[in-house]
């Protein structure tokens, strides 16, 4: 439903609810009024007919009419509605109306009384003479009184509900143009075109939107990041592929055009050498664009490091063979838990797969290339040679490659391990072993899921 | 033709000069600049195949330091560049073509061939010289209309001599358009066999002896 319905729908019921508890008020007001008035005049109706009484004693004929003509002129009530009866010492009618109801005699009552006669409520009001000669009854229909309170109100209630709809009208005006800003923002963002970005300007904007119009912004900035992350890394993904597919395009040119047996085989060779090159190019690739998505991926599982440390060694074991490096584990003391944390095992092995391979890559042939857990690190270090600052300070640019290295490599695998080290809370450190030489890489929690 | 090669991927430097010397090339094949630099100056290369992303120094700024030493050996930048500012700035630091991997041997060629075309004032893809027809494109020889058969090595030194048909050409550098560096020392009269081969199957007349100089290539009208 919209804003603006909303509103007038709320405003369709609480208006009437809001008048229906003033009517109440107004005619509980209006009823007390009237009974107050109606009571004076029928205090004084009795006055009068005793005093009436007690100067002629026997004018009972005059008596009689005069009250009651004057409580009838109070506009179109009937002459009916009103009734007097005197009586005397001994409880005997002397007189009243004749033709009216018959007020019921109560000797010893003074004061207003609620009686029904007849089938209809009257407010009577008994009045005892000093002497106790002459007792005098004045009463009136309660419906009388009733058809005035109503009438009261009526006259209220109407302008009231006449206004309504002018109300609504006004208030329909009125949220339209409250919520003009609303209509502009969503005129701006229906017109973008899906790379436009830009932050919606939020110095005008009331300030109920501003919060929304924040937040919209945050979410633009942290979309064009992503985007622009994709855009970069699909440029230097194209720019990467072209050297390898470079090679595979000239060897098979070579191949294609040997003369000898020997020639052509040796070409061959280096053609799947070149194919290897792309295929763990394009393999790396993959994994870190699956990464960048894997925000979510389920960080649940307790990490069991000898599964991983197996499955990692063994995938680097054909590399480390052919350099010939050895590789070595040490574990913590018996009984101490290495590294205990939660995370995700495949990607973990991914993570420790791309470090042993880096270190078996770059590491002089015939050393030895360590892995090492202790409580709260994991450390891979190799025997080759120091990182140079510039090196070290360009680690993990995607794509990077130091200079003059005999090793194909994609240049991607420090960019992965620091995205899953990310992903798991650890932080990635590079630097010399102890002593100076060789590379160690350093993991250690930041804020690790324990 | 000799032509070096500098680029920083074993793998594709090996592809590049197999696939060159295969159709005919004189190849040798550097993975940095100070390298080349120093083959250039110790050798007379006739192309250069220049990739721009090198360990210690781009590709570039070597081109432009060739360039202000004078040096007018015809360059191909070969990269994984493709911008077209970066294809402008290449010609501009002095390149003579510039081409986007990867490409295929036969492309390379063809560009090289032109590119000497160019250096060397020629407008025809035919050489011609007096009788003798040769065609770099497909390395065939016609001497009078009559095709001739030719070694890879002799094709190298008859290109060699035709690339400048007035000039005297010693020794050092015939043996330079013939010989990588990659296999072993050319014995010392290989050249003399090469030249014999050359008038035997062309025409005596074809290369002329400068005693104490060299060789030059002869009038190209044959004996009467």
């Amino acid at each position: 439903m919209s804003l603006q319905r909303r509103l007038l729908l709320y405003l369709l019921i609480c208006a009437p609810l809001v008048w229906a508890a003033a009517l109440l008020v107004s005619v509980d007001r209006a009823r007390h009024q009237v009974n107050e008035l109606f009571d004076t005049q029928m205090i004084r109706l009795a006055g009068q007919v005793q005093a009436t009484l007690s100067s002629t004693q026997n004018g009972a004929t005059s008596a009689k009419q005069a009250p009651a003509e004057g409580a009838a002129g109070s506009g179109d009530s009937d002459v009916g509605d009103l009734a007097v009866a005197v009586w005397d010492a001994r409880g005997q009618w002397v007189t009243g109306d004749r033709e009216g109801v018959r007020l019921p005699h109560r000797p010893g009552v003074a004061g207003f009384v609620n009686e029904r006669l007849d089938g209809e409520d009257w407010r009577v009001y008994y009045q005892q003479s000093a002497a106790g000669e002459w007792s005098v009854a004045a009463g009136q229909k309660a419906y009388e009184r009733d058809e005035l309170v109503f009438d009261l109100t009526a006259s209220q209630l109407t302008p009231w509900l006449l206004v309504l709809p002018l109300l609504l009208a006004a208030m329909a005006w009125a949220v339209r143009r409250a919520l003009a800003p609303v209509r502009e923002l969503t005129a701006e963002l229906q017109g973008r075109d899906a790379h436009d970005l830009r932050p919606v300007p939020e110095s005008h904007a009331p300030s109920e939107l501003k919060p929304l119009l924040g937040a919209m912004n945050g979410l633009f900035t942290r979309i064009e990041d992503a985007l622009a992350r994709e855009r970069r890394f699909t440029a230097d993904a194209a720019h990467e592929l072209r050297t390898p597919l470079a090679v595979l395009r000239a060897q098979w040119d070579v191949v294609r055009r040997a003369g000898s047996q020997a020639e052509r085989a040796q070409a061959e060779a280096r053609l799947a050498l070149g194919l290897d090159n792309m295929d763990r190019l394009v393999t790396q690739m993959l994994a870190l664009s699956r990464l960048e998505s894997a925000v979510n991926a389920p960080m649940t599982a307790d990490v069991h490091w000898p599964a991983i440390v197996e499955q990692a060694m063994g995938d680097c074991l054909s590399l480390a063979e052919r350099r010939g490096i050895e590789l070595a584990c040490e574990w913590p003391q018996p009984g101490r838990h290495p590294l205990p944390m939660t995370g995700d095992e495949q990607l973990l092995t991914v993570m420790l797969r791309n470090l042993l391979d880096n270190a078996v890559r770059y590491a002089p042939p015939g050393t030895l290339v360590m892995v090492r857990f202790t409580e709260d690190r994991l450390e891979v270090e190799n025997a080759g040679d120091p990182l140079a600052p510039d090196q070290l300070a360009r680690m993990g640019e995607r794509f990077h490659r130091p200079a003059g290295q005999q090793e194909g490599g994609s240049g991607l695998g420090v960019s992965i391990v620091q995205r899953i080290a990310a992903l798991h809370g650890l932080s990635v450190s590079f630097g010399p072993r102890e002593g100076g030489g060789g590379v160690r890489v350093v993991l250690r929690f930041a804020a690790a899921r324990r | 033709m000799r032509i070096l090669i500098v680029e920083d991927d074993p793998l594709l430097g090996d592809a590049l000069a197999a696939g060159l010397r295969q159709v005919g090339h004189v190849v040798d094949c550097f993975g940095d600049g100070a390298r080349a630099d120093a083959a250039l100056a110790a050798a007379a290369y006739d192309a250069l195949v220049l990739d721009l992303g090198l360990p210690g120094g781009d590709g570039m700024v070597w081109l432009g330091r060739w360039r202000a030493r004078g040096s007018t050996v015809p360059v191909l930048i070969l990269t994984a560049r493709d911008g077209v500012e970066q294809r402008v700035a290449g010609l501009d630091a002095g390149a003579d073509d510039y081409l986007v991997k990867p490409i295929t041997i036969d492309e390379l060629a063809a560009r090289l061939r032109a590119m000497l075309r160019r250096s060397s004032g020629r407008a025809q893809s035919v050489w011609q010289h007096g009788a003798l027809e040769y065609d770099p494109a497909t390395k065939a020889v016609r001497w009078k209309g009559g095709t001739v058969e030719l070694t890879g090595r002799e094709l190298a030194l008859l290109e060699a001599l035709l690339m400048y048909p007035q000039r005297v050409l010693s020794r050092t550098h015939l043996q330079e358009k013939l010989y990588d560096w990659s296999g072993a020392e050319p014995e010392s009269n290989t050249l003399e066999v090469h030249i014999h081969h050359l008038r035997r199957k062309i025409d005596p007349s074809i290369v002329r002896t400068v005693r104490g100089v060299g060789y030059a290539l002869g009038t190209g009208e044959g004996a009467t």
